[in-house]
């Protein structure tokens, strides 16, 4: 190219081509923006703010152990939601927009874009809606125990709280590759989250297929895997969390096949 | 020797469900030409240019791209090429130079002085300079249309796609992209769809003309222009018409004869001859055999590209 020798090239194609740039974009409108701030100051107060007044509006005073329940599940609820909401954005958005097909028109490949969607959101999911209400519920559940809780257990929980909602982020990643429209993407992804336990009852077999016992009790059990770790209890069957890594491999590997085949 | 084509295509198509958007297409862009590609909405300009960019697959047929296949090396191609889309869309959060500044990245890694500097060069190319640092959801659709020229070639592209340039553009937008084009064919070869025929006609080398998907004409603009609707002259004459008119009637080698002069004076026909020889050694001669007669005007039609796409799109004939 004429007018180029001034610059250092991008050399890297293929399957990676572009992919530098995209990262650095979509982690820039993460952490470059007050999106990280405001999203981790929406957690803190949606999680910890709700956790606080059930300790501390019990006559009896603060239980760490409901505490460490109520932690688990509001974790994995909540930001569920959130989840679902921002990822049928990251490529239906872009479809719809017009975004997707300029981008593409660059020395971009497809799975670089794909992946610089999952990336970012998975660490802005992790930072955001994990570590900064994490980091407080360590503190408010530890100032109801009366001591500090063990920092390896509650981390090893966080680590599972992840994969249960990267289920979530990759579903939703693969669904905005399947469809064209908004609706199917947040329909299934939500439903998902939210039904399961009607599809428990008609199929109780999906109780080890589907990512809810992870963080949520169900059936006849009061505890769920990730309950079990904050507390230190005997962890129950971990198929669910099996099943639910492999389906966020499967997820990204059907997203990275579709969108590989998409026209715009 | 003649440098290898920018783009070739043998057989190119695209088929959407029972819809044919491309029919197989047979075209060659040369080295450091301006191409104007013309046609109808829905002739299938754009679906070519996507084909090219790998945006699409084709159904049929095959395309290389400074040699390389245009879909398994896509991404190599894209690498040495600047486009700008039908209606271009953007980032509205980035401003201006940050637009310019991610589509730069692609391409370049450093040094970030020489980066800023390109980006610099190119806002104030397209006249975007003092709303560099505005988001571009505050943008008009003319500012739009500049910004997408800037991306296209801030990267100093070998080849340029531009899919209607001067869409939304003012007439002096307008100029600016033809000065634009102009300059940038010496290190470039522009390839470029528009219905605005006479920009196409001022500044193009080599024109094809789609409609319905197929291509209806190609070639040099100047044999397009020529070559359409076979020989045809221009006779403006005043007097003894009738005198003139029995006089041509007469040749074998002038198969017709029309009055495009909607009964003003003088009057103006359209000679069609089948011998482009006897037509210059005796034509005027004929007509000037009449004393009665005035020749005000005489020589081969030069056609308005206009006339030559109206001609094809509507009368389904070929040129070139």
């Amino acid at each position: 190219m004429a007018g180029n020798q001034a610059f250092e090239m991008v050399q890297s194609r293929g399957w990676s081509g572009g992919l530098r740039n995209l990262l650095r974009a979509d982690f820039g409108k993460w952490f470059r923006t007050r999106l990280w701030w405001v999203q981790g100051l929406i957690w803190t107060g949606v999680i910890n703010g709700i956790l606080a007044g059930v300790l501390w509006s019990s006559p009896e005073g603060p239980d760490a152990g409901t505490g460490l329940m109520l932690y688990s599940i509001f974790s994995a609820m909540f930001p569920s939601i959130a989840i679902v909401i921002i990822m049928q954005d990251a490529i239906v958005g872009e479809r719809e927009a017009g975004t997707a097909a300029w981008v593409l028109s660059k020395p971009v490949s497809r799975y670089a874009f794909v992946i610089s969607k999952l990336l970012p959101n998975l660490v802005g999911v992790l930072v955001c809606m994990l570590l900064f209400p994490g980091v407080v519920a360590y503190a408010q559940i530890s100032v109801a125990a009366g001591q500090l809780l063990d920092p390896v257990r509650f981390l090893a929980a966080m680590g599972i709280l992840w994969i249960y909602l990267s289920y979530y982020l990759t579903l939703t990643l693969m669904l905005g590759t399947l469809f064209n429209h908004r609706g199917p993407v947040i329909g299934i992804a939500l439903g998902l989250a939210f039904g399961q336990q009607i599809l428990f009852g008609l199929a109780p077999f999906l109780l080890k297929v589907l990512p809810w016992t992870i963080a949520m009790p169900a059936g006849d059990s009061d505890n769920s895997i990730v309950g079990a770790v904050l507390r230190g209890l005997p962890l129950p069957d971990m198929t669910p969390l099996i099943v639910t890594s492999i389906s966020i491999v499967v997820f990204i590997a059907v997203a990275l096949w579709r969108f590989e085949k998409e026209e715009f | 020797m003649t440098p290898p084509p920018v783009i070739q295509t043998q057989g190119l198509s695209k088929v959407y469900k029972t819809v044919n958007a491309l029919k197989p297409l047979d075209l060659i862009v040369p080295q450091n030409s301006i191409f104007g590609f013309l046609g109808p909405n829905g002739a299938g300009k754009t679906t070519t240019m996507k084909l090219l960019l790998g945006l699409i697959r084709p159904t049929s047929g095959s395309g290389q791209v400074f040699g390389l296949d245009i879909v398994r090396e896509s991404v190599e191609i894209r690498a040495r090429v600047g486009y700008l889309p039908q209606e271009p869309r953007f980032y509205e959060h980035m401003s201006a130079r940050e637009t310019l500044s991610f589509t730069a990245r692609f391409f370049f890694k450093g040094p970030e002085a020489e980066i800023h500097k390109r980006v610099d060069e190119t806002l104030d190319m397209v006249g975007l300079t003092e709303k560099a640092d505005r988001p571009v959801k505050t943008f008009s659709g003319g500012e739009r249309q500049r910004l997408g020229i800037a991306q296209a070639q801030v990267n100093y592209p070998d080849l340029l796609i531009l899919d209607e340039p001067a869409a939304s553009l003012d007439p002096l937008g307008r100029r600016d992209v033809l000065e634009v084009l102009g300059r940038l064919r010496k290190h470039a070869t522009i390839f470029y769809s528009t219905h605005i025929l006479d920009d196409v006609q001022h500044v193009s080398d080599t024109v094809a003309i789609l409609n319905r998907g197929e291509l209806a004409a190609y070639g040099p603009i100047q044999q397009l222009l020529a070559g359409s609707s076979g020989m045809v002259y221009s006779l403006t004459i005043e007097g003894n018409l009738q005198a003139a008119q029995n006089c041509l009637a007469g040749q074998a080698w002038i198969t017709e004869i029309k009055d495009i002069s909607l009964g003003k004076t003088p009057a103006t026909w359209l000679v069609r001859v089948s011998d482009e020889q006897q037509a210059k050694d005796r034509l005027l001669r004929l007509v000037l055999e009449n004393t009665d007669v005035t020749v005000v005007q005489f020589g081969r039609k030069q056609y308005e590209l206009e006339e030559v796409f109206i001609n094809i799109v509507e009368g389904g004939s070929h040129g070139g």
